[in-house]
C-alpha cells in the first residue's frame, strides 16, 4: 500500500468519524433552543394580553360555581352560553375577573336555540375586552387556547388556560330539550384543547389572541363529564350573527325548514316533513326527495344542511333546490321560527326588569318599522317601552338625538355595527347587522362617521398544521360502520395500506356485522370483507372492492422517538359523517414499550410493543385511526380501547407501523417467548413460600430445600421475594404464577429484601428428582 | 490513486447515509423536550411496594372515602430525589394502600429499601428515605424559581407508572398559578397514576413541582382528583418554598389543614361592614379556647385585613395544623381585640361545627358547577 493510499484511507476514516459525530450532534443547538424559547415567550405574551377579558360567571352564590364568559365591549357586554345564565337561575348574579374582583352582571338577551347569551358587567365603563376573529379563516390544526373556570377551580377568579389544536371545523352537534332544538351547535369548531364543566361560555382564542369561538359542549362517555379530548365551540361568526338579535329582541330566534334529512347512498334525502308547516310542500316537495342546494350552498351531507340552517333567523328567504324523482326543482321560501317546547321554556331565565335597562324608552305605538324602503335600504326605527309581558318582547328604536357608530365587525362583506344612541335623558348601545335582517341596513345620519381602527396585530407563534399534509392523510383514512351490541360501539376508523382496497383497523364488535361498510374520503360507501385478524396486536385486515390510489406506504414509515410530535386522525365519537374530515388532535410520543394491558374484567395481553401517546386516543370510534408525524408518515395505527392494569386508567396508544407492516405481510407481530436455552424438563428452585397468611400476602420464603439451587445461593427464611426475572412479585399468587413452569437448566434472576437490604441472585433450576415431593 | 481515493470517499458517504435510520421529522421543540427530560431523569426513581390493604368494590366504606379512581392500580409509582442523602418526594396517592414494604429503584438500576417518614395531606405529598446510610451523592434536579413561572409556558410530566425503565413523557402548558389556596400549579399536560409523584418540569429541565392528584373541593379524600386523570386538569406542588414542609415530614409529622374551629356567616355582599362574622364555634376548638364568641366579627388575620369569607379562606387556606395565627376581632361596639391561637387538624374538632371552607355535611358539595351538555348520543351518566 502506497503512502498516498494510506493517507487516502486515513482521510476517509477521519471524514467518516467527523460526519458520524456531526450526525450524533443532532442534539439541540443554541439556535434551535432560542427558537423554542421565543415561541414559548410569544405564547405567554398573547395569554397575558387577553387574560383580563375572561370572566368567571356565577349566580347569586359565588360558592356554588358557574361558568365562564368573555368581555367584548368596554361597557361590560359579555358573551357566555345561554345554559350558563340559565344555570344561574336568575337574570343577575356575580362575575369575577382576573383582578380578583367581583362585579354584578345583568341579563341583556338570550339565544336558547344557539346557546348564546349577552350579559352586562357593571361598575366600570372601561372593562378590558377581546376582539372577535373571523372564524371562517380557522383551519384544522390551528393552535387554539380555551380559557374559563372548569370545576370552579378559580378561587381568585383567575381563569384556567388550556392549549391544543382545532380538531374539526363546520362540525354539527345536535340539540337537546324535548324537541332537540335547544343548544344546537351548528357550524361549530371542534377542539382538543381541554374543556370541562365550568368552561362553558368561555372564549376560544386563536394564537393571535382573538376570539374564534365560545366553548360550550364536549363529547363524554363512560367516564362522565370529564374531558376526553373532544370539545365544541360556537364559532365567532355565529356569535356575530345573533348579537344584534339578542340586543334588539331579548330572545333571539332560529329558523326551521320543518323537514329533516339523512345521508343515504343517493344523497341527502328527506326522511320527515311537517306537512302543516313546511313551506316547500306547496312547491311539490315530498318524502324521499334529495336536497342539492340550500341558501346558495351546495349541500353534500345532512350535517352541512343543518350547519347552514343554524345560522339563519326566522322569516329569512332562502332558495332551495332539490331532486324529485330525478327532476330538479327549485323554490324560494321563508323559513319559520323554531318553537321551544313549554317544558323547555321553564329553563329560560327570568326576564330582566324594566328598571335595569339602560336605554330610556319613550312611549310610542308598537308596530312595524316605519319608512321601510327596501329599494333605498334605509329604515327609520321606532323605539318602544317594554310594557307587554309576552314572551317575545321587541325593542324598536326611535330616531335618536345623536347616533354614533362606535365600531364594526366586518365579515366577508357583511358587517355588524355597534351604535351608541343618545336621547335627551339617556343613552344606550345597540348592535345592528346588515347580514341578519335585510330591512335594518342603515341608520340615517351615519354615513360620514369614522370607524374605529382595528387592533394592531401582535407577533404570535406560527401554530398551524400543514393542511396539505392533513388533506393527503384524510384521503388515506376511512370511516367504518358495522354492528353494535350494548355498550360496544358499531363504528371505528381505518387506514388504507394498498392501492387495492386493503384497510387496516383494530378489532372490535363492528367486524362481526355482515354489512360492514367503509366510507372513503370522497363520501362513497363500500362493503368490506375481513381477510385476516391477529390476536397479538388485535389488528384486522379488510378489503373493499374498489381501487384506492391514496394509501399509506408502510415500508416508508419512520421509527418514532419519545417526545416527537404526532397527530392522531380518527373518527372518535363518530363526529364526522360522509365526506367530513376525521377529527385531528395533536400530542407527542410518550413511550415505546411492551406492556401488559387489560380489557376491563377480562385478562387480555397485547403481546407487542406499543407506542404510548399523550393525545387522547382511547375513545369510541378512534381505534383503527392513523397516527402520523408532521410530514404525513404513518407512525402507528390507533389500537382498540384498553385499560392498563398497572394504573387502572385508559391507555392512549398505537401499534407501531413496523408491526402493522409485518401483520399485513402475514408475519407474526410478536417475538416468540423465550424458551430456556437448555430446558431439560420440569425443574425446581428449592424455595418454599410461606402460605399460611394467604395467597394475597407478600411472598416470604418459609424454608429453603437443602442442596437446592436456592440453598446454594444462600437464600434464607424470611427473605422477601421482590422480583423474578424482572416481574414484580406482589404476593404469593404472583409468585405461583411466575413459577408454574420452572424448567430445569433455566436461569432465574431473583431480587429479595433481607432486612433493610435488597439483594440480587441468579440461580439455575435443578431437575426434579423422581420420587421427590 | 485518485480513483482509489474517490472510490473510498464515495464508499464512506454511501455507508454513512445507508446506516442512518429513516428518522421521523424532528423539530426543535421535540429535541428540547427530550433534552429537558434527559436532564432530570437521573433524579427520578421507581417506587414499588408490597403488602397493604387490598381493595374490592364490595368494600363500600373504603370505596367512598377514597374518591377518585375507584380502584388505584397496583403498578409502580414515581418519585423524585430531593436530597443527595436519599430523601425522596412522592405523592400520597401511591400509598393509599398503606403498604408495609417499600423499595426504590434508582435511574442506574440500584434498588434499595425505603421507609415512609412523613406526609403532608394538604398537598398530597409524602417523604421517603432510603434505609441505606451510605448514600451521600445521589443526583438531584434543578428547581424552577416559583416567581418565574408563567401561564402558557411548557410543562412536561415524567412518570414510570407503566413499569418502564425510561419515563413516559407528556406535555402541556401551565394553566394557572396559585390553585388550591396557593399550594399548587395547574397544568393541562396528561397527569395520571402513570406520573403521580413524579416531576413536572419546564423546557429548560428544571422541576416546577411534584405531580399529585388534587380536587380542592374534596381536600380530605386521599384519592380525590384522580378522577380527572388525562382530562387536561392536573396539579403539581412547587418544590420552591417546600423546605419547611420537607423538614417537618422528615421528622415524621403528618401535616394536615389547620382549622380555627369556627363556622363563618357566608356573605359576599361587600356593602356590609367588612369582616367575617362568626356564626358558630366548635366547642373546645382553638377559637373557643381563645375566648372568641358567636357574633364576633373577625377583621384581620396576622395583621392582614380580612374583608370577606373569601379573604378568610385565602388567609387560612395554606395554614397547617400546629401553625399559630393572630386573630383581630370586634365584638359589638367594643374596641378591636387580638388573640393568638394554634390551629388544629379537623379530626380534633368536635363534630358539631362545620369546617371553615367546606359546606355542611348535609348539603352535598357542588359536583357539577356547570353543565356542558354532551354532544354524543352514547354518553352515559357520570360514575361516582
Amino acid at each position: 500500500m502506497t503512502p498516498a493510499t494510506r493517507s487516502a484511507i486515513r482521510f476517509c476514516l477521519g471524514l467518516c468519524v467527523c460526519l458520524a459525530l456531526a450526525a450524533d450532534c443532532r442534539a439541540l443547538s443554541q439556535d434551535a433552543m432560542s427558537h423554542v424559547l421565543e415561541e414559548q415567550r410569544q405564547r405567554i405574551d398573547v395569554i397575558e394580553r387577553v387574560y383580563p377579558t375572561v370572566v368567571a360567571i356565577y349566580g347569586r352564590n359565588v360558592q356554588a360555581g358557574g361558568g365562564s364568559g368573555v368581555l367584548i365591549d368596554p361597557a361590560g357586554y359579555t358573551v357566555p352560553n345561554f345554559h350558563v345564565v340559565a344555570g344561574a337561575g336568575a337574570s343577575s348574579g356575580w362575575a369575577g375577573l382576573s383582578d380578583g374582583k367581583l362585579y354584578r352582571w345583568k341579563l341583556i338577551g338570550i339565544d336558547p336555540g344557539g346557546d348564546l347569551a349577552i350579559i352586562q358587567l357593571t361598575g366600570r365603563d372601561d372593562f378590558p375586552y377581546a376582539a372577535l376573529a373571523d372564524s371562517d379563516t380557522v383551519r384544522v390544526g390551528d393552535g387554539a387556547m380555551a380559557m374559563g373556570n372548569p370545576f370552579a377551580l378559580a378561587e381568585d377568579h383567575a381563569p384556567t388556560v388550556t392549549y391544543g389544536v382545532v380538531s374539526g371545523t363546520h362540525r354539527y352537534q345536535g340539540g337537546t330539550g324535548s324537541s332537540g332544538n335547544m343548544l344546537v351547535y351548528g357550524n361549530c369548531i371542534q377542539i382538543d384543547s381541554s374543556i370541562n364543566p365550568g368552561n362553558s361560555g368561555g372564549p376560544l382564542f386563536n394564537m393571535q389572541g382573538r376570539v374564534i369561538g365560545i366553548n360550550g359542549r364536549g363529547s363524554f362517555e363512560e367516564r362522565g363529564r370529564v374531558n376526553v379530548g373532544l370539545g365544541y365551540a360556537i364559532s365567532s361568526n355565529q356569535v356575530r350573527r345573533f348579537l344584534p338579535e339578542m340586543f334588539a329582541t331579548k330572545i333571539a330566534e332560529h329558523a326551521t325548514l320543518d323537514a329533516t334529512f339523512d345521508d343515504r347512498a343517493d344523497g341527502v334525502t328527506c326522511n320527515a316533513i311537517d306537512y302543516d308547516y313546511c313551506p316547500l310542500v306547496e312547491h311539490g316537495f315530498e318524502l324521499g326527495d334529495i336536497l342539492t342546494h340550500f341558501n346558495g350552498v351546495r349541500i353534500e351531507s345532512a350535517n352541512q344542511f343543518l350547519n347552514e340552517l343554524t345560522t339563519l333567523p326566522p322569516d329569512w328567504p332562502v332558495e332551495v333546490r332539490w331532486l324529485n324523482e330525478g327532476r330538479p326543482r327549485r323554490a324560494v321560501v321563508k323559513l319559520n321560527a323554531v318553537v321551544y317546547d313549554e317544558s323547555d321554556s321553564a329553563r329560560l331565565p327570568g326576564q330582566p326588569d324594566d328598571e335595569e335597562t339602560d336605554i330610556a324608552l319613550p312611549d310610542g305605538q308598537p308596530g312595524e318599522i316605519q319608512d321601510d324602503d327596501l329599494n333605498q335600504q334605509i329604515a327609520t326605527l321606532m323605539l318602544r317601552r317594554l310594557t307587554e309581558t309576552s314572551p317575545t318582547r321587541r325593542i324598536r328604536l326611535a330616531s335618536p338625538d345623536t347616533a354614533r357608530l362606535e365600531g364594526s365587525y366586518p365579515v366577508h362583506g357583511q358587517t355588524t355595527y355597534r351604535i351608541r344612541l343618545s336621547y335627551e335623558d339617556a343613552q344606550g348601545v345597540v348592535y345592528l347587522s346588515d347580514h341578519l335582517n335585510p330591512r335594518l341596513l342603515r341608520i340615517e345620519g351615519l354615513d360620514a362617521l369614522e370607524l374605529e381602527p382595528d387592533a394592531p396585530e401582535h407577533p404570535a407563534p406560527v401554530d398551524r398544521m400543514d393542511n396539505a399534509v392533513l388533506s393527503v392523510t384524510q384521503n388515506r383514512c376511512v370511516k367504518l360502520y358495522g354492528g353494535a351490541i350494548g355498550r360496544e360501539h358499531g363504528y371505528a376508523s381505518g387506514v388504507i395500506v394498498s392501492p387495492d382496497g386493503h384497510i387496516v383497523t383494530a378489532q372490535g364488535i363492528y367486524l362481526a356485522s355482515p354489512r360492514l361498510r367503509v366510507v372513503l374520503a370522497d363520501g362513497s360507501h363500500h362493503f368490506a370483507t375481513v381477510l385476516r385478524r391477529d390476536d397479538d396486536s388485535q389488528l384486522a385486515l379488510l378489503q373493499i372492492g374498489a381501487p384506492t390510489p391514496n394509501y399509506f406506504d408502510l415500508d416508508a414509515a419512520p421509527l418514532a422517538s419519545v417526545g416527537q410530535e404526532v397527530w392522531a386522525v380518527s373518527n372518535a365519537f363518530n363526529v364526522a359523517e360522509a365526506r367530513e374530515w376525521l377529527s385531528v388532535s395533536r400530542g407527542i410520543v410518550s413511550l415505546r414499550a411492551e406492556l401488559d394491558t387489560r380489557k376491563r374484567a377480562q385478562d387480555f395481553n397485547i403481546n407487542s410493543q406499543i407506542l404510548l401517546v399523550d393525545a387522547i386516543t382511547a375513545n369510541p370510534g378512534a381505534p383503527g385511526g392513523a397516527l402520523i408525524d408532521p410530514s404525513g408518515n404513518l407512525v402507528g395505527v390507533i389500537g382498540k380501547v384498553l385499560e392498563s392494569d398497572t394504573t387502572n386508567t385508559r391507555l392512549n396508544y398505537a401499534i407501531p407501523t413496523d408491526l402493522v407492516a409485518r401483520f399485513v405481510a402475514g408475519q407474526p407481530t410478536s417475538d416468540p417467548t423465550d424458551t430456556a436455552a437448555e430446558a431439560e424438563g420440569p425443574g425446581t428452585l428449592g424455595i418454599n413460600i410461606f402460605r399460611l397468611a394467604g395467597r394475597r400476602s407478600p411472598a416470604y420464603i418459609d424454608s429453603v430445600a437443602p442442596d437446592s439451587p436456592a440453598a446454594a445461593a444462600d437464600l434464607q427464611k424470611d427473605d422477601l421475594i421482590l422480583t423474578l426475572n424482572d416481574e414484580w412479585i406482589r404476593n404469593v399468587r404472583d409468585y405461583e404464577t411466575q413459577t408454574r413452569n420452572v424448567l430445569a437448566g433455566a436461569t432465574y434472576v431473583i431480587t429479595i429484601k433481607r432486612g433493610d437490604r435488597v439483594l440480587r441472585v441468579e440461580i439455575v433450576a435443578a431437575p426434579i428428582e423422581r420420587g421427590a415431593p | 490513486m485518485k480513483s482509489l481515493r474517490a472510490l473510498l470517499l464515495s464508499f464512506c458517504f454511501a455507508a454513512l447515509t445507508a446506516s442512518a435510520h429513516p428518522e421521523a421529522t424532528d423539530d426543535a421543540t421535540a429535541q428540547a423536550v427530550r433534552a429537558a427530560v434527559d436532564k432530570v431523569q437521573p433524579a427520578v426513581v421507581t417506587i414499588e411496594t408490597v403488602g397493604g390493604i387490598g381493595f374490592d368494590r364490595t368494600n363500600e366504606e373504603a370505596h367512598r372515602r377514597i374518591a377518585g379512581l375507584a380502584n388505584p392500580g397496583e403498578g409502580p409509582a414515581t418519585g423524585l430525589i430531593v436530597d443527595p442523602h436519599g430523601l425522596i418526594l412522592t405523592s400520597t396517592f401511591n400509598f393509599i394502600r398503606k403498604p408495609r414494604i417499600i423499595t426504590v429503584t434508582l435511574h442506574d438500576g440500584r434498588r434499595y429499601v425505603a421507609e415512609l417518614l412523613g406526609r403532608d395531606d394538604t398537598r398530597k405529598v409524602c417523604l421517603l428515605k432510603l434505609t441505606d446510610d451510605s448514600l451521600h451523592s445521589l443526583p438531584t434536579a434543578d428547581i424552577a424559581p416559583a416567581d418565574e413561572l408563567k401561564i402558557g409556558q411548557w410543562a412536561i410530566a415524567m412518570g414510570v407508572g407503566y413499569g418502564s425503565d425510561t419515563p413516559a413523557v407528556s406535555t402541556g402548558i401551565i394553566s394557572a398559578l396559585g390553585r388550591a389556596r396557593g399550594r399548587a400549579v395547574q397544568t393541562d399536560a396528561n397527569l395520571s397514576p402513570a406520573n403521580y409523584g413524579g416531576p413536572l418540569i419546564d423546557i429548560n429541565g428544571r422541576v416546577i413541582g411534584i405531580i399529585t392528584p388534587l380536587n380542592p373541593r374534596q381536600p380530605d379524600a386521599p384519592g380525590a382528583g384522580s378522577e380527572w386523570y388525562d382530562s387536561g386538569i392536573g396539579f403539581a406542588i412547587p418544590l420552591e418554598g417546600l423546605d419547611t414542609v420537607i423538614e417537618r415530614m422528615a421528622e415524621g409529622e403528618t401535616l394536615s389543614r389547620g382549622l380555627m374551629g369556627i363556622s363563618p356567616a357566608n356573605s359576599n355582599d361587600s356593602e356590609e361592614t367588612p369582616g367575617v362574622v362568626i356564626a358558630r364555634l366548635a366547642a373546645g376548638g382553638p377559637a373557643d379556647a381563645a375566648g372568641l364568641k358567636t357574633g364576633d366579627r373577625i377583621t384581620h388575620i396576622d395583621q392582614k385585613p380580612v374583608a370577606s369569607f373569601d379573604d378568610l379562606a385565602k388567609a387560612l387556606g395554606p395554614r397547617l395544623a400546629g401553625d399559630q395565627i393572630t386573630v383581630t376581632y370586634v365584638r359589638g361596639d367594643e374596641t378591636p381585640n387580638s388573640v393568638t391561637l394554634t390551629l388544629v387538624a379537623s379530626a380534633e374538632l368536635s363534630s358539631q361545627a362545620a369546617d371553615e371552607d367546606e359546606p355542611d355535611e348535609d348539603t352535598p358539595p357542588p359536583t357539577d358547577p356547570d353543565a356542558a351538555d354532551s354532544g354524543d348520543e352514547s354518553s352515559e351518566d357520570a360514575e361516582d
